[in-house]
C-alpha cells in the first residue's frame, strides 16, 4: 500500500516537474529517429507499438463501469455541454448514416438520435463501433434504459484503424476522445476517408492544446494533481487517468493535427477550439 | 498530397517532429523550383476544386429557396441534388448566410456585365448618367425578383451581425461598379457621395420591393424612378450652390484686396 | 469567396520565398496613389493659403511658381486616380481645409516663418516619397509608369524644400518647434490618408 502510495507521488511529482515550465506538447521524450519506428508512446511511456494496444485495451476495461461518473467528475459536467456542441456542429439532416468510432457508451450516438428526433428528421442510423467489448456493454445496457430504437443502432465490435465496413458506407463519421487512444492516427484516417461516401464528413472532438500560456499551466496543474486522485476516488485506479492525462499532452496540436487530416485526403479542414483549447472539434470532407 | 506534406515538413520545423513519428511513410524529396511550379498549379486547382464544388452545391440550392427559403434545409437539398450527401451543406457553417452572400455576388457579377454591354451602347448613343444608373438598378433589382416572397429572410439575414461586413462589402462594390461604368470621374468627397447615395437609393427601391403587389413590379420602377429625379435635383442644387459659394469667395477676396489698396497695406 | 478558413499559409509562403520576386499588389498601389494625392492637394492647399496672404509681397512670384508646379503634381494624380481607378481619400474637406489654415498661418507669422512651413512639409514628403519608390523598386517592370511619376515629383519637392532653405527658413522665429510640429502633422496625415 505504501509503495502504491510512493508510486502515486513520484508520478505526481514528475507530473508537476513536467508542468513547470516544460513545453510539454512539443516535447518529444526520447524518441528516436527511424532506426526504431515500432515503439510508440503510451502517456509518457514508451511501449512497442503491438503492445499499445493492448494496454489502451485495458484502461478501458478497467473503467467501462465508471467512464460516464468520472468524465463528469473531471470536467466538472462540461464534458455534456462539449459533446451538445460536437452535434449541433454536425448538423445532422435527413438519411444520416453515422459512424460512431471509439463511441463505446454511445454518448455522440444517443445525442446524434435526439438531434434527428427532435428535427424530424427520418431515416437517421446510427453505428457504434469500438474496440472494447465492455464499453460496448455499458452502451447496449444504457440504450434500453434510455428506450432507443434498436433498429436505428448498432453496435460493432471493431478496430477504428481496420474499420469493418466496406467503402463508401458512411455519410458521416465521428470520434470523440477517441483519437488519441490510436495507436496509427494515419491508418484511423485513412480508414475513416474510406468508410465516408463521397460529401461525407468526417467530425473528430479531442482534447488539444491551449494557446494561452497562463491557461495552459493551470490546465497541467489540475491535470496531474488532481484528476489521478479523483481517480482513486471515483474508479478505484490513477493509472488510467494518469494515462489519459499523459495521452493528452501527446497528442498533436491543433494545426497538426489538421495537417494530418488533410493528408488523408479530407478537404476543407477546419478546427474550432471550445474552452480556450482545453478541446478542439476538427472537421473534413471527403470532395 | 505528398508535395503538401513535404511543404510541411520544411517549413514548419517546430512541429515536424511529431508529424513524422505519425506519419512514417513520409520520404525526404529533392526540393527543385519544377516541384514549386507543380505545387503551385496543385494548390490553386485544389483551391479551385473545393470552391468549384461549393458553388455548384450553392447555385443547386437556389432552386430551393423559393420553397423552403434561405436555409440549411435548402442546402441541404442543392447538396443532394448534386449528388452529395444532405450533410454536405455544414460545409457552409453560416448556412442561410452563405447562400445569400453567394447569390449577391453571383448577381454582381451578372451586372457586371450588363453594365459593360450597357457602356458599349452608350458610347454610340450616349446615356445620360442618371438614366444609366436607373438602367443598372433596374436590372440589379430584377435578379432578385424572382426571390422576392423569400427576400425579406434574406434581408434580416444579411443583417445579423456576421454577415454584415460580407453584404456592405458586396453592395458598396457593386454600387463602385455602376458609378464607373456611368462615367463618374470625382476625385474628391463626391466619390463617396455619389456612391453612398446610389447605394441608399437601391436598399430604400429594394424595401418597396418586398412589399410591391403591382404587375410587374410598375410602382416600385417608378420609385426608383422618382428617387433618382430626387438625387438628381439636389446634385444640381449643390453644383449651384458651389457656384454660388466660389463667386462669393471672390466677392469676398476682391473686397479684402480693395480694403488693403486703400489702406496702403500693398 | 466563401469564407472557408482553408489555411495553406505553409505552401503560399513558400511560393513567395523561393520565388524572390514580390509582386507590388493592387492594395499597396491604391494606398500609394491614394495617400500622394492627398499629400499633393495638401500642399495644393498650403500654397493657396500662402498666396492669399503673402500673395503681393516680394516671395509672390516665388510661392506661386511652387504652387504651379503643385497643381500639376495634383492633375497627375486625380489623372492616375481614374486610370488605376483608386478609391480617393475620404478626408478631401478636411484636408481642404487644414491646409489652407496651415498655409495660411504660416504666412501670417511671416514670410520666413511661411518659408519654414514650405522646407517642414517638403522634407517630409520627399522621405515619403523615397519610401514608397523602395516599395515600388521590387517590381520595377510592372510599377515603371509610377516609378517616373514619383521620381520627378520627388525631385521637384526636393527644389521646393531647398528654395525654403534658401529664402532665409532657419531664420523664422520658433523654427525648431514650427518645423517639428508640422512634421508631426504631416505624418499623421500620410498615416491617416493611407487607409481612410
Amino acid at each position: 500500500m505504501s509503495l502504491k502510495i510512493n508510486r502515486t507521488f513520484l508520478k505526481t511529482l514528475r507530473g508537476f516537474n513536467t508542468a513547470f515550465g516544460r513545453n510539454v506538447a512539443n516535447e518529444q521524450p526520447a524518441f528516436k529517429t527511424e532506426e526504431s519506428t515500432d515503439e510508440t508512446h503510451f502517456g509518457f511511456q514508451k511501449v512497442k507499438e503491438g503492445e499499445k494496444e493492448h494496454k489502451v485495451h485495458k484502461v478501458f476495461e478497467d473503467v467501462a463501469k465508471s467512464y460516464d461518473l468520472m468524465n463528469d467528475a473531471m470536467s466538472f459536467g462540461i464534458h455534456r455541454i462539449w459533446k451538445d456542441i460536437f452535434i449541433h456542429r454536425l448538423s445532422p439532416t435527413e438519411n444520416t448514416n453515422l459512424l460512431d468510432v471509439a463511441g463505446g457508451t454511445g454518448d455522440i450516438a444517443f445525442r446524434f438520435l435526439n438531434y434527428a428526433q427532435n428535427s424530424n428528421y427520418k431515416n437517421c442510423t446510427a453505428t457504434i463501433c469500438d474496440i472494447n467489448s465492455a464499453m460496448l456493454e455499458e452502451g447496449k445496457k444504457r440504450a434500453i434504459k434510455l428506450g432507443y430504437s434498436p433498429n436505428s443502432l448498432s453496435w460493432i465490435e471493431g478496430n477504428a484503424e481496420k474499420l469493418p465496413f466496406n467503402d463508401e458506407t458512411f455519410t458521416a463519421y465521428t470520434i470523440a476522445f477517441g483519437i488519441r487512444n490510436c495507436t496509427h492516427i494515419d491508418k484511423v484516417l485513412d480508414e475513416a476517408y474510406r468508410v465516408l461516401k463521397p460529401g461525407g464528413r468526417f467530425l473528430c472532438l479531442e482534447f488539444s492544446h491551449l494557446e494561452n500560456s497562463v491557461a495552459q499551466w493551470i490546465y497541467d496543474q489540475y491535470s496531474f494533481q488532481v484528476i489521478p486522485v479523483l481517480g482513486i476516488f471515483i474508479a478505484g485506479q490513477w493509472q488510467p487517468y494518469q494515462y489519459l492525462v499523459e495521452s493528452i499532452r501527446q497528442f498533436p496540436n491543433q494545426e497538426t493535427f489538421k495537417a494530418m487530416i488533410e493528408a488523408a485526403g479530407f478537404r476543407i479542414v477546419t478546427y474550432e477550439n471550445l474552452t480556450l483549447g482545453v478541446v478542439s472539434i476538427h472537421s473534413g470532407f471527403k470532395l | 498530397m505528398l508535395l503538401n506534406r513535404m511543404c510541411f515538413i520544411l517549413f514548419k520545423p517546430s512541429q515536424h517532429r511529431l508529424k513524422r513519428q505519425f506519419l512514417p511513410c513520409l520520404r525526404a524529396r529533392k526540393f527543385s523550383s519544377e516541384n514549386l511550379n507543380n505545387v503551385n498549379i496543385n494548390k490553386e486547382n485544389e483551391e479551385n476544386y473545393e470552391e468549384n464544388i461549393q458553388n455548384k452545391i450553392l447555385e443547386a440550392s437556389l432552386t430551393y429557396v423559393q420553397e423552403l427559403g434561405w436555409s440549411k434545409a435548402a442546402l441541404s437539398s442543392g447538396a443532394e441534388q448534386v449528388g452529395y450527401p444532405g450533410i454536405s451543406h455544414s460545409m457552409f457553417p453560416n448556412g442561410g448566410g452563405d447562400l445569400v452572400h453567394y447569390f449577391q455576388k453571383r448577381s454582381s457579377k451578372r451586372l457586371l456585365q450588363y453594365l459593360k454591354e450597357l457602356q458599349q451602347e452608350s458610347s454610340s448613343r450616349p446615356i445620360p448618367p442618371i438614366n444609366f444608373v436607373e438602367k443598372a438598378l433596374k436590372a440589379r433589382l430584377e435578379m432578385t425578383v424572382p426571390y422576392v416572397s423569400k427576400w425579406p429572410q434574406a434581408i434580416a439575414i444579411m443583417s445579423l451581425p456576421q454577415n454584415v461586413p460580407n453584404s456592405l462589402a458586396t453592395l458598396l462594390t457593386m454600387v463602385d461598379d455602376i458609378c464607373y461604368y456611368a462615367g463618374d470621374s470625382s476625385v474628391d468627397f463626391n466619390w463617396y457621395a455619389r456612391r453612398i447615395a446610389v447605394a441608399g437609393v437601391y436598399k430604400a427601391t429594394e424595401l418597396y420591393l418586398i412589399q410591391d403587389t403591382s404587375t410587374d413590379f410598375k410602382n416600385s420602377w417608378q420609385f426608383l424612378n422618382k428617387r433618382l429625379s430626387e438625387l438628381e435635383q439636389l446634385h444640381m442644387l449643390l453644383v449651384k450652390s458651389d457656384e454660388s459659394s466660389r463667386i462669393t469667395k471672390d466677392s469676398i477676396a476682391a473686397a479684402f484686396t480693395t480694403a488693403r489698396n486703400m489702406i496702403g497695406l500693398n | 469567396m466563401i469564407r472557408t478558413t482553408i489555411s495553406r499559409d505553409t505552401v503560399f509562403s513558400t511560393r513567395k520565398f523561393l520565388l524572390s520576386r514580390c509582386y507590388t499588389s493592387k492594395v499597396e498601389i491604391d494606398s500609394i496613389i491614394r495617400v500622394d494625392h492627398a499629400g499633393e492637394l495638401g500642399a495644393d492647399r498650403i500654397y493657396a493659403g500662402q498666396m492669399f496672404i503673402l500673395g503681393n509681397s516680394d516671395k509672390g512670384p516665388l510661392i506661386q511658381h511652387m504652387w504651379d508646379q503643385e497643381k500639376h503634381h495634383r492633375e497627375t494624380f486625380e489623372n492616375l486616380i481614374r486610370k488605376h481607378r483608386v478609391r480617393p481619400t475620404a478626408l478631401t474637406p478636411i484636408w481642404n481645409v487644414a491646409g489652407f489654415v496651415l498655409g495660411a498661418g504660416s504666412a501670417l507669422l511671416g514670410d520666413k516663418a511661411a518659408m519654414a512651413c514650405t522646407v517642414a512639409v517638403e522634407d517630409v514628403i520627399v522621405e515619403h516619397y523615397n519610401d514608397q519608390l523602395r516599395t515600388l523598386m521590387e517590381d520595377p517592370d510592372t510599377n515603371k509608369e509610377l516609378l517616373e511619376t514619383i521620381t520627378k515629383f520627388r525631385n521637384e519637392e526636393q527644389e521646393h524644400h531647398d528654395t525654403g532653405l534658401d529664402h532665409g527658413a532657419e531664420q523664422a522665429p520658433f523654427y525648431r518647434a514650427l518645423s517639428a510640429l508640422i512634421k508631426f502633422g504631416c505624418k499623421a496625415a500620410i498615416s491617416v490618408s493611407k487607409v481612410v
